[in-house]
């Protein structure tokens, strides 16, 4: 570290009114590869914008940023010089790359625009050279690629070129915003490997940023932790996941793993974080034979070694008394037995076939897509779906994008028309022309949407949303009003909030008013679309606490998507997984994670980053 | 509505609130005319004063007189009456048909409606707006009437299209879709979720027109097609002036002024409500 590649010192950045970013310092040496950690609103982006001199023009920068081999400060330069230094010297690898390419020009002129501008290669010599990088960021066919337009990738293969485009001039560092956030878990695995593999053959600097711990434990040699504008924690990857000495940083941890719970079952927040025993614990166990995603060991003998070493060390934090906590690891033993008890109950009426609540039978949707005037092509986006949800039962379905569980969904709560196949919801067939049907199906059946931010309509107040499903029962006002109390009690909001607006909350409290109106109409199932996927981490644990909650408190037949394997695992009792419109694998969640018997599911559940895989 | 709005400076939000209150004052000048000549005129408009025929502005008569000795400042005043009534008149029809076409053209899901709507919009669109207008003098008269339902028809078209995009952009959005699996009907989703949500949209159309029709009314007013005499309207006053444009310009100059401040008026106010009715920017900044 004698003389760092990037030396960042005391860097503001502010708007006319207040600080963003609050005085900052770091370095990245040659070659050293860092990890930025935060949530939304946290300030990594606008750091590395910062760095990168691409600051919107209302935000000024105060501080120093050194790159070595430039004279003084990258903050005092003109847009020009900074241009020159960009994609030389240092480029940037954005989140979404279907809006980072330039739809309109072939991928390999825009790998060859870099050289050419930077005047590194000229002509066709640009142009071979784009070929050759498209080749060494793996993607199949390199030739046919650069003759390619953005359009006609996969989202994974963009985001290859426009690794190949940061790469073309072999810059000293390289900053990657999110590089994998809007890929499938699969693809996401590939492309963290080739950034690695990349990084390391070439020693470039890599500023790597993103909110997922598991992604950076595997990139990574350093980490900064950083909240509200700060860097609240700075270390080796090795010492920030077992030694974390910032209380934030403990919560994100905590809030991160899927796979611990404290003594009531229920996942760590930032605000129980202090309870959470640390994933050295949980990896000294994984070594000792918890397993958690490796062998086929027992579920039931599994979660007992789990729940061991996880309540000790709650008995070793001074802060809490010692008698509390050793009644608290005998009460978490009785817990998972009953509920190891009550799965085993279930299982069996389930196999009885007494009470199936949802039974889908050979589903099939085809969408008819026009090409053109005369010519259409038909997309099949399920291929003849079985599926059998038991009363009470709590059904993930795990796929990536395009896999058909959304179009699932839609036809499940009746939005959509089957092509083929029978949908059974309690007595009812869904059936979107009978209207009749639908409106005693939708008294039972509620949907939780993905995004919280569109599921609500902006201008209506919180009171009226939540009342929305009530209104067309023809249930009077005050009724309305009663119910919509009563529940945004029970999801945690005080009752200030019905008189607001949706824009006034953020997207954790309004996924609670979302899940509020979901419950309004006392449902029998609840349909989850990937409520927690655009949440921070922290908000995450929350809600799904909140979400395990009710499931219990309104003894609910729980229906959850979500792409994200670990979410599924502690919600669910049973998963379906699903590929290009069919189901491959289904069964009890244990058994499907701990020994997936699809090639699919095993890869799947291998590309998912965990915290316990990090080391 | 989800266009991603750049992030505003204080600077260019003052002189976004600066247009807004512009185009503000000129409307209010002009409904503030119209009202106060409800009450009182300087002079009686249809008497003709023949001592004071064509003069420049003095003190008696500001704006001047005209070849019968009427009082210009008289005749602007109520002729923002017409133009206000025929604004009003034809915004109104031109909104109560074709926002609910252009909603029904955005929700359905027969594809041959929404078809239908469109491609009937486009062949009065392709319509030209004045020929319209003669054909109905043709018809019923030449008259204010007939001119603001012409114009009214004329603006239909724009109206569907701004409230069929705005509909299919709401229509796409998920609290739609949790509607809809809470049951509520096409019908009350339209006017409970698709209404409100474009209502910006719709207002920015209406000043927008609103300033259009001023113009078609004085178009047609100088071609004797609008407004008959003895009823002041600006562009009567336009086409009366014509003959002494060489002695006397004041008399194409105040009636042009006011016509020209009104269409502006109204155009900057609706580019100022465009900014302040995005859903998205309200309580936030």
């Amino acid at each position: 570290m004698a003389t760092p590649l990037l030396r960042v010192r005391d860097l503001t950045i502010s708007t006319a009114q207040r600080e963003l970013v609050h005085p900052l310092s770091f370095d990245i040496a040659p070659g050293e590869r860092v990890g930025l950690i935060g949530e939304s609103g946290s300030g990594k982006s606008l750091t590395s914008s910062a760095v990168m001199g691409l600051l919107p023009q209302e935000l000024t920068a105060g501080g120093s940023v050194e790159l070595t081999g430039e004279d003084g400060n990258l903050l005092d330069r003109s847009e020009r010089s900074l241009a020159a230094l960009r994609g030389r010297r240092m480029s940037m690898v954005f989140q979404e790359p279907m809006s980072a390419l330039n739809p309109l020009m072939r991928v390999g002129d825009q790998v060859a625009e870099v050289m050419r501008l930077h005047r590194t290669a000229t002509g066709d010599a640009a142009q071979r050279r784009a070929v050759e990088l498209l080749e060494q960021v793996q993607l199949p066919d390199p030739v046919a690629a650069a003759r390619a337009y953005p359009h006609q990738l996969s989202g994974g293969q963009r985001q290859r070129v426009m690794l190949a485009i940061a790469l073309a001039n072999s810059p000293d560092l390289l900053i990657c915003d999110e590089p994998t956030t809007a890929l499938d878990v699969t693809v996401q695995a590939a492309v963290l490997d080739l950034i690695d593999e990349q990084v390391r053959a070439r020693g470039t600097g890599l500023l790597f940023i993103t909110h997922d711990l598991a992604v950076v434990a595997r990139v990574c040699e350093r980490v900064l932790v950083m909240t509200q504008g700060e860097v609240v924690e700075s270390g080796t990857v090795e010492q920030i996941f077992t030694d974390p000495q910032h209380e934030y940083t403990r919560g994100l941890l905590a809030a991160s793993d899927l796979t611990a719970t404290d003594e009531h079952g229920r996942l760590f927040t930032i605000a129980t974080a202090a309870q959470y025993p640390g994933t050295a614990a949980d990896a000294s166990t994984s070594a000792g034979g918890n397993t958690a995603s490796g062998g086929g060991a027992e579920p039931d003998g599994a979660a007992a070694s789990g729940t061991g070493p996880e309540s000790s060390p709650a008995a070793d934090i001074p802060v809490a008394a010692g008698s509390p906590a050793v009644g608290a690891a005998a009460a978490s033993a009785v817990g998972t037995d009953t509920v190891a008890e009550a799965g085993a109950g279930s299982d069996e009426s389930g196999t009885a076939g007494a009470a199936d609540l949802i039974e889908v039978t050979g589903l099939v949707k085809t969408y008819t897509r026009r090409a053109g005037l005369f010519r259409s092509h038909e997309v099949q986006a399920l291929k003849g779906i079985d599926l059998r949800v038991r009363d009470g039962g709590r059904m993930g379905i795990v796929g990536e994008s395009g896999s058909g569980k959304s179009t699932l969904l839609s036809l499940l709560s009746g939005l959509a028309t089957p092509t083929a196949g029978r949908i059974r919801v309690g007595d009812i067939v869904v059936d979107p022309t009978d209207d009749r049907g639908l409106t005693a199906m939708r008294r039972d059946l509620q949907i939780v949407f993905q995004d919280p931010f569109a599921s609500l309509d902006p201008r209506m107040s919180v009171a009226d949303i939540i009342g929305e499903p009530l209104q067309s029962q023809g249930a009077p006002r005050s009724e309305r009003l009663a119910r919509a109390e009563e529940l945004i009690e029970a999801v945690g909001l005080d009752r200030d909030s019905l008189t607001r607006f949706p824009h006034q909350f953020s997207g954790g409290q309004r996924q609670r008013i979302s899940i509020a109106r979901a419950l309004v109409t006392r449902p029998r199932i609840l349909v989850a679309d990937e409520p927690v996927s655009a949440l921070d981490v922290s908000v995450r644990a929350q809600v799904l606490n909140l979400l395990a909650d009710l499931v219990d408190e309104y003894s609910l037949t729980l229906v959850f998507v979500s792409h994200d394997l670990g979410v599924v695992r502690h919600l669910c009792s049973d998963v379906a997984v699903m590929r290009s419109g069919e189901i491959v694998e289904q069964g009890p969640t244990d058994q499907v994670y701990d020994d997936p018997a699809h090639e699919y599911t095993r890869a799947l559940v291998a590309a998912t980053p965990t915290l316990q895989g990090a080391f | 509505m989800t266009v991603p709005t750049a992030p505003t400076t204080p600077t260019r939000r003052r002189a976004r609130d600066l247009t807004f209150l512009v185009g503000l004052a000129l409307v209010a000048l002009i409904v503030l005319m119209a009202l106060v000549s409800l009450v009182w005129t300087p002079y009686d408009a249809t008497t003709p004063d023949p001592a004071a025929r064509l003069q420049s502005g003095s003190a008696e008569h500001p704006m001047g007189t005209d070849r019968f000795g009427r009082d210009t400042l008289t005749w602007i005043m109520l002729g923002a009456r017409i133009t206000l009534l025929v604004g009003v008149v034809s915004v109104g029809i031109a909104m109560v048909i074709g926002v609910p076409l252009g909603v029904l053209a955005g929700m359905t899901r027969v594809r041959w409606l929404s078809g239908l709507i469109m491609r009937g919009n486009d062949l009065l669109l392709a319509f030209p707006a004045l020929l319209l207008a003669i054909v109905f003098s043709a018809v019923f008269g030449a008259g204010t009437v007939p001119a603001m339902i012409a114009i009214g028809i004329a603006a239909i078209p724009a109206f569907a299209r701004v409230a069929r995009s705005g509909t299919l952009q709401i229509m796409s959005r998920e609290f739609v879709s949790a509607a809809r699996s809470a049951n509520r009907t096409s019908l009350q989703i339209a006017l409970q979720h698709v209404l409100p949500n474009i209502a910006g949209l719709v207002i920015v159309q209406a000043s927008v027109t609103f300033a259009l029709s001023v113009l078609a009314e004085a178009g047609l007013s100088f071609l004797g097609l609008g407004t008959q005499p003895p009823i002041p309207s600006w562009g009567r006053m336009l086409q009366e002036s014509q003959q002494f444009l060489g002695s006397r310009p004041e008399l194409a100059i105040w009636p042009g002024l006011f016509i020209a401040l009104a269409v502006l008026g109204f155009n900057l106010m609706g580019d100022g409500l465009r900014d302040r009715l995005d859903p998205t920017l309200r309580g936030r900044s």
